[in-house]
């Protein structure tokens, strides 16, 4: 009888000392966001907040995007779910999504131009409104009556 | 064939001039010994008005360097009215003060941008480079003698060597201008108008700023 209780005591003693023990398993899916400046760098280390569609004022989850500016979330049920990200120094991004009954998201990005082809664009408009100014202050200097040979 | 160099040399100028910028600004730039002002921390597009409140998160509060070489650190109070993070800072000796402030995200190490502003208690001597690494723009002249039509040469460092790179100058926001350095990272900044001038430049996304003031008064 000794024997069982030092036994029951010792088994007791033993779950005390690990009293609060931590298990963890790998878990897959979630919502990712990637942010970025407008010159494609990474918006990394900056602060998030997501708030959930039934609090607006709580956070559901807050923490800072990793080195390449992504930022992870589990939501745990649908609707519209507002994401904030902020660098802290002046940059920031509010998004909207909507979590499906699933808890996904659809992927989405907005469209991020190459320098070269902001570059190309930009000129492109130039000599636009350069060959707009040009047509009409020649159609200018045409003596009254005589018309353009383009017109 | 002028009005098309123009308006594409207005375009690139315009990308710069959007690119946000964080200074110091002073109720005061040149306070007598003693004098209790106001220092700023300022962001945003739209020197000298400040948009942003920088988040404590990033902001490592302000250094200000006597001219003895003591550094005091100063916490910091949001001003929701100005948009700027201030405190009050009293000079009482004479000579040249610089006031830093960097922002930093952790776990970064390094801060990604250093504002620096000069503040002349009297007569001072020509501020040296201060950090070890990052990006630093240096005057190498010493600004409380500066007069309109004065030329101030001024040097950018990075990483304690020089680097030649594009640098935005804007005058109390009233004219806005682009000075490249040499090779050996110089340049020389004509003093054609009284008020705060702001200098700034960015490197491998790192960015560093200088404010000044120079008296309507240094008018020859």
């Amino acid at each position: 009888m000794k024997k069982i209780i030092f036994i029951s005591i010792l088994f007791f003693g033993i779950s005390y000392c690990f009293g609060h023990g931590v298990e963890y398993s790998i878990i897959k899916g979630g919502v990712g966001i990637k942010a970025y400046y407008s010159d494609g760098t990474p918006m990394s280390y900056s602060e998030v907040k997501i708030f959930s569609p039934e609090d607006r004022n709580t956070e559901f989850q807050t923490g800072i995007t990793d080195k390449n500016g992504c930022f992870l979330f589990f939501p745990d049920s649908k609707g519209k779910w507002k994401i904030e990200i902020n660098d802290g120094m002046g940059h920031g991004i509010v998004k909207e999504i909507d979590i499906s009954e699933d808890l996904t998201s659809k992927i989405e990005t907005t469209y991020h131009l190459p320098l070269w082809k902001k570059i190309l664009y930009g000129l492109s408009i130039i000599f636009g409104f350069t060959g707009v100014f040009f047509y009409l202050s020649t159609k200018k200097k045409l003596p009254k009556g005589e018309k353009n040979a383009y017109s | 064939m002028r009005i098309l160099y123009s308006v594409i040399v207005f375009f690139f100028s315009c990308s710069f001039v959007f690119c946000h910028e964080h200074w110091i600004d002073l109720e005061n730039f040149s306070p007598s010994i003693g004098e209790k002002t106001k220092v700023f921390a300022c962001s945003g597009h739209s020197f000298p008005k400040s948009n942003e409140i920088l988040s404590e998160r990033v902001f490592n509060g302000f250094k200000v360097i006597s001219p003895d070489n003591k550094e005091e650190f100063y916490a910091t109070k949001t001003d929701e009215k100005s948009k700027t993070r201030v405190v009050e800072v009293v000079f009482d000796k004479e000579g040249t003060y610089v006031i830093l402030f960097s922002l930093q995200k952790p776990p970064l190490k390094n801060p990604l941008y250093t504002a620096k502003a000069l503040v002349n208690v009297g007569q001072g001597k020509i501020p040296k480079n201060i950090l070890k690494n990052g990006l630093e723009i240096v005057p190498e002249k010493e600004i409380s003698q500066l007069k309109i039509g004065d030329e101030l040469p001024l040097k950018i460092i990075y990483d304690e060597k020089p680097i030649s790179l594009t640098t935005s100058i804007s005058i109390d926001g009233k004219k806005n201008f682009f000075l490249k350095t040499n090779r050996d990272g110089e340049l020389l900044l004509k003093i054609k108008l009284p008020g705060r001038y702001l200098i700034t430049s960015n490197h491998k996304g790192i960015g560093a700023s200088l404010t000044f003031f120079i008296n309507e008064e240094g008018r020859k």
